[in-house]
């Protein structure tokens, strides 16, 4: 027969070991579970410390410290890429964990939240549409004047430009050279994008600059 | 009753009796979610089976109340122990059986079809032995974090998944697709956890799109000559492709010091002349022209839809000063780029 106490302990011991193997990205769960390692010992039996839960929100924090890691490390992959407004959605998370009281309003103001969010998919969209925009002002300083190749490559210029407008209603050409997301897929070097930002400005006649 | 069944309403009633230590027995949810449950299990003992359970309104009426329970205010802590009901075995602190805890993977491995089982089954039937070894659902779980079964179970679809890519990807040639799926086997063989599962997971995908996006544009801009030659040979010379011939003609070396020699001593873009683009050459085309090989195709396309059209043309200069592209922050030679996407200098991300 098991000793229950003595399995709880192992228990919250055994995770605690696992996730320190990577404790930078598991920096809340570790805090958690070394907050219910102490308050067991200060329980001293089970139904002490199934007491202490029941009167502590019956473990939402642990709920709360597994989503917060999540969204803490991607965070943070999304910064080290610059990818501002992904890194800003899931700081928006993290603060919507932190608000939440209880295991329900966990899962519903998340819930919530994922339906009212763009930031991630607007960053995406613009990302998604810079090659194109920049691919267009590559043909446009080949094609022939007023030829229906020109024409092509104008409509594909304006479609994406309206797409990365609606997106990323700041970008402009500086954006596109300094913003990391937008620049790292580009294959010119600055010099050649040089040559490319004088037909940007022709087709956008100054507006967009 | 069936075994499913009994173990998701074990869990129900396990739970009632849990709230009811905290909520006390009067809460007007708890006793609706009484009331429920005793009828579902009625219904069970009278031969209703799991599909049928779940898709009894009362079922999803007391799933309702369950997550409406957990955030009802608790009573105050003293009053809390003077209502412990005398049918609530866990006013001890005592656990409830190890089969309550494993409820929902009989109920996920039940509702497997044959070719999901047949991948995942292995995975459930360790944590079923876990199940045969506990005492309780405490001694279950305790044993589930120390074994590494739910790991391997997250682990082994994404591994398996970027083996059949990187097979399946033989065909298209892809320097990008190969890189990213020969680190994914490699990182995902050696990751021990979950969290650097996701972690890695995540990462390598956001810098993969950017090298595939990377790899699409330089294919498509060290295609231009070529592509304008083959214009002329599918649709016949006509102002607009032969303006756009002799436009990149004179583009090509002054932007980036490219010339068509240039371009088929690429090592990126003969990967896609050899491997994708000459291959699907009609053969109907291939017959008319004469031609059996990718340097033929190119060799014809080169004497008689590219130079009949740039004869009045200087013979332009290649320029390596200018034939360089930037990839990861900085700038490479061009014919650098296979090697580059072969082996990519990614930004070193480290938490």
């Amino acid at each position: 027969m098991v000793d229950t106490f003595e399995i709880q302990k192992r228990y919250f011991t055994s995770q605690l070991e696992q996730l320190r193997t990577e404790p930078a990205l598991n920096r809340a769960r570790i805090e958690d579970c070394e907050y219910y390692l102490q308050m067991l010992e200060e329980a001293g039996s089970p139904a002490e410390f199934k007491k202490k839960i029941q009167q502590t929100g019956n473990m939402v924090s642990t709920a709360k410290a597994e989503v917060h890691d999540r969204y803490d490390n991607r965070a943070f992959i999304y910064d080290s890429l610059g990818q501002v407004r992904k890194a800003e959605e899931d700081r928006q998370r993290l603060g919507i964990i932190e608000s939440a009281e209880n295991h329900s309003e966990l899962s519903m103001k998340l819930e919530d939240f994922e339906k009212s969010t763009e930031l991630a998919y607007n960053e995406n969209k613009a990302i998604n549409s810079v090659n194109s925009i920049i691919n267009a002002l590559f043909h446009l300083n080949t094609d022939g004047t007023g030829s229906k190749d020109e024409d092509r490559s104008l409509i594909k210029f304006q479609t994406y430009w309206k797409l990365i407008k609606e997106a990323d209603p700041d970008v402009s050409w500086e954006k596109i050279m300094t913003y990391r997301p937008y620049r790292d897929r580009i294959i010119f070097t600055d010099e050649q994008m040089a040559t490319l930002e004088k037909k940007f400005r022709e087709v956008c006649d100054g507006r967009d600059s | 009753m069936d075994a499913t069944v009994k173990q998701i309403l074990d869990g129900f009633r396990f739970s009632v009796n849990n709230y009811t230590s905290s909520l006390g027995p009067e809460n007007v949810k708890l006793v609706r979610t009484k009331e429920l449950v005793e009828s579902l299990q009625q219904k069970a003992e009278d031969g209703a089976d799991m599909m049928a359970i779940s898709m009894d309104p009362e079922f999803s009426e007391v799933a309702t109340l369950m997550g409406e329970l957990a955030s009802e205010p608790s009573l105050p802590p003293d009053e809390q122990s003077h209502t412990d009901t005398a049918g609530d075995s866990t006013r001890d602190g005592t656990a409830p059986p190890a089969s309550i805890a494993a409820a929902g993977y009989h109920l996920a491995y039940d509702s497997m079809d044959s070719a999901t089982r047949e991948k995942q089954g292995r995975y459930y039937e360790r944590i079923f032995e876990i199940e045969d070894l506990a005492e309780n659902a405490l001694h279950f779980n305790t044993l589930l974090v120390e074994d590494d079964v739910l790991f391997k179970m997250a682990r082994e679809p994404l591994l398996e998944t970027a083996k059949q890519t990187l097979k399946q990807a033989e065909e298209i040639h892809s320097p990008t697709v190969d890189f990213q799926q020969q680190l994914a086997v490699k990182t995902y063989s050696e990751v021990k956890t979950a969290a650097e599962l996701e972690f890695q997971g995540t990462l390598m995908a956001e810098l993969s799109n950017v090298e595939h996006e990377w790899d699409a544009l330089f294919i498509e801009v060290m295609g231009l000559l070529p592509a304008c030659a083959q214009s002329i040979e599918a649709f016949g010379p006509d102002d607009d492709n032969v303006a756009k011939l002799r436009n990149s003609h004179r583009f090509m070396p002054e932007f980036m010091g490219i010339t068509w020699d240039d371009v088929f001593a690429d090592p990126r873009y003969l990967l896609f002349w050899n491997k994708i683009f000459w291959p699907k050459v009609p053969q109907e085309k291939r017959d008319r022209y004469g031609v059996n090989s990718a340097e033929g195709w190119r060799d014809v396309l080169k004497e008689q839809f590219y130079d009949p059209y740039i004869k009045d043309e200087p013979v332009p200069e290649p320029d390596p000063t200018k034939a360089r592209v930037n990839f990861w922050k900085k700038e490479y030679p061009v014919h650098e780029a296979l090697d580059l996407l072969n082996s990519p200098p990614r930004p070193f991300i480290e938490r």
